[in-house]
């Protein structure tokens, strides 16, 4: 199953690559054929440590059909946050490409280590017959934080992932998806929305780096000349496509999604304008949901502040802050009153990887927590209007505060961190970080810098820093964000140029 | 066009607003790809526009640019060359 389903190509439009089905297939059989001789065993996980290409999906298919699990790893990681997922997978394998940065492999020092393109002969070779993937085997985990602390990664099955891809298709059909372009991270739920859907729908997919400048200046001609009809998209891309790129012409295009965070009105407007189609789709959906579960169902989408739209193919509901599913309807927030948004489904996920508890909190009784805060209009329409969560959406990728909070407590001088959210012109959000230093003195703030530049993927290095006499806590001793970033809008950031260049 | 060190170092200024934090654009290439070296973020990519648009009449819509110039301190100059009557 999976790669069976496939019969559309895959292609990497940058570097002018293509593989029908048929070749799809052959790459997969070379490749069980060559991981299986390597001691791969169904139950295995293996971290894949590049995204965005084509053999990518080869790897993908290959770890099912061998009744393993794929980690995809955002290769943006440094080694410290590498290392730390692998620990925390048990993963036995990583599969590498060969820009793969050697220090990344060199984290991960117990696993053995799969090349994607060193398979010995290429002899053309059919799918053997396995049984796998089974419905309920664990066939991803998709990391949604904690990648230096205790890594947060949502356990998704064959099951979920397959709801959600009959269920989208038979709810959208997949006349839109034919030539699906993908410009968003695959190492992270886009990689089932964008991806697994359009392929086992029998749908084209292009593949290109995420967020791509090249791409998204020109993203007009590129859909134009690969006649793409989907693509999905996160609101901070289209900054910078309405400054850069011309609109495509009329024909191809059938439909945009938005996701990861809300889409102003004004920006929903525009894009319809510039893509000169009505259907821009703002979707809800989660990692945990395995991929969008709200939405617009018709094609005529009209914006609206915060407005989503229907289940796809999920259940859901509103309750208040506190309340259970188990409370029963009675319990449920009536038309128009705010609260806390709850899905069930067959997309949801098993749980974090190793974290019971975390799990227990968010799982209940079959229904899934999502901490973000809305309401259901008398129609049953679903109107997000915040997040009641920590999380930090930078340019629609997400950063969670407590983990860089972690590192940096780590670093000698530094007392107490806080990250938290600033808004920010380009991105949305931004990180920025509080500090309560033992060392006072600009050399403690370029260790701390360096430190955490270390261990710390780009995108979550803090931008704004602060320096503060202590951090306000609950009573329960808990970190208040919204108070440290209140507390901190009224104080000068940290001059980190300075900082650095006394630091040496 | 001001003349090319007078450009440069205007160019090198702005880029310095936008540079990640505690990333320097001192010794920086002309042709070292910025994104790339993790100096500037990719979405930072319109704020340069931006500042081309104002700062130099430059029109990325109306042709003549690829973005991958954008990319590199040696690529915008020469786009901004090109604009400059």
């Amino acid at each position: 199953m999976g790669v069976d389903l496939v019969s559309g190509s895959i292609i990497e439009p940058l570097a002018g690559r293509r593989w029908d089905a048929g070749e799809l297939r052959r790459q997969v059989a070379v490749r069980i054929r060559s991981y299986r001789a390597q001691g791969f065993e169904a139950g295995d996980r293996a971290l894949i440590l590049f995204a965005s290409r084509l053999e990518f999906f080869a790897d993908l298919f290959a770890v099912w059909r061998l009744g393993g699990c794929l980690v995809p790893v955002d290769p943006s990681l440094t080694p410290f946050e590498i290392g730390n997922l692998a620990q925390a997978t048990g993963a036995r394998f990583c599969i590498v490409a060969d820009d793969t940065r050697p220090e990344s492999v060199a984290a991960i020092p117990g696993a053995t280590v799969l090349h994607t393109s060193e398979h010995g002969t290429a002899d053309v070779l059919d799918l053997p017959k396995t049984p796998f993937p089974r419905l309920d085997d664990d066939v991803l985990v998709i990391f949604t934080g904690g990648t230096t602390g205790r890594p947060k990664g949502a356990v998704l099955t064959w099951r979920a992932i397959l709801s959600r891809v009959v269920t989208l298709g038979e709810l959208h059909g997949t006349a839109d998806f034919r030539r699906s372009l993908c410009l968003l991270p695959i190492h992270s739920i886009p990689l089932v929305s964008n991806c697994i859907f359009p392929l086992l729908s029998g749908c084209d997919l292009y593949v290109v780096p995420p967020f791509q400048p090249q791409v998204l200046m020109k993203l007009g001609d590129v859909l134009d000349r690969h006649g793409i009809t989907y693509f999905g998209s996160v609101p901070s891309m289209w900054n910078l496509v309405f400054r850069a790129a011309a609109s495509p012409r009329p024909g191809s295009l059938a439909r945009i999604h938005c996701a990861s965070a809300s889409l102003p009105k004004d920006t929903w407007l525009d894009v319809q304008r510039w893509s000169g189609i009505p259907t821009v789709v703002t979707c809800y959906g989660t990692t945990e949901t395995a991929s969008w579960s709200v939405g617009v169902r018709g094609r005529e989408v009209v914006p609206e502040s915060d407005f989503i739209g229907e289940p796809w193919g999920c259940r859901l509901q509103i309750l208040p802050a506190g309340a259970e599913p188990a409370d029963g309807e009675a319990s449920r927030c009536a038309a128009g009153q705010s609260g806390m948004v709850w899905l069930a489904g067959a997309g949801l996920m098993r749980g974090y990887l190793g974290q019971p508890g975390l799990t227990e909190r968010v799982l209940r009784q079959g229904w899934y927590l999502t901490e973000d805060v809305g309401y259901l209009d008398d129609r049953g329409q679903l109107y997000v209007q915040g997040r009641a969560r920590d999380e930090i959406n930078r340019g629609g990728v997400k950063v969670y505060p407590a983990e860089i909070d972690h590192v940096a407590t780590q670093c000698q001088g530094t007392a107490d961190a806080c990250a938290f959210r600033v808004p920010d012109e380009l991105y949305g959000e931004n990180v920025a970080i509080a500090l309560v230093l033992t060392e006072p003195g600009t050399a403690t703030v370029g260790r701390l810098y360096r430190w955490l530049e270390s261990r710390l993927a780009r995108h979550k290095m803090p931008a704004r820093w602060y320096r503060v006499d202590s951090l306000p806590r609950t009573e329960r001793g808990k970190i208040n964000r919204e108070s440290v970033m209140k507390m901190c809008e009224s104080l000068q950031p940290i001059d980190l140029k300075s900082a650095l260049q006394d630091a040496g | 066009m001001s003349d090319p060190a007078h450009a440069r170092e205007n160019l090198v200024r702005f880029l310095g607003t936008i540079a990640r934090p505690g990333q320097s654009l001192d010794g920086v290439a002309d042709d070292v790809n910025l994104i790339d070296a993790g100096v500037i973020d990719s979405l930072a990519m319109v704020q340069i526009i931006v500042h081309l648009e104002q700062g130099h009449a430059v029109d990325l819509l109306a042709g003549g640019i690829d973005p991958a110039e954008l990319s590199s301190i040696g690529g915008i100059l020469r786009a901004i060359q090109r604009s400059t009557p």
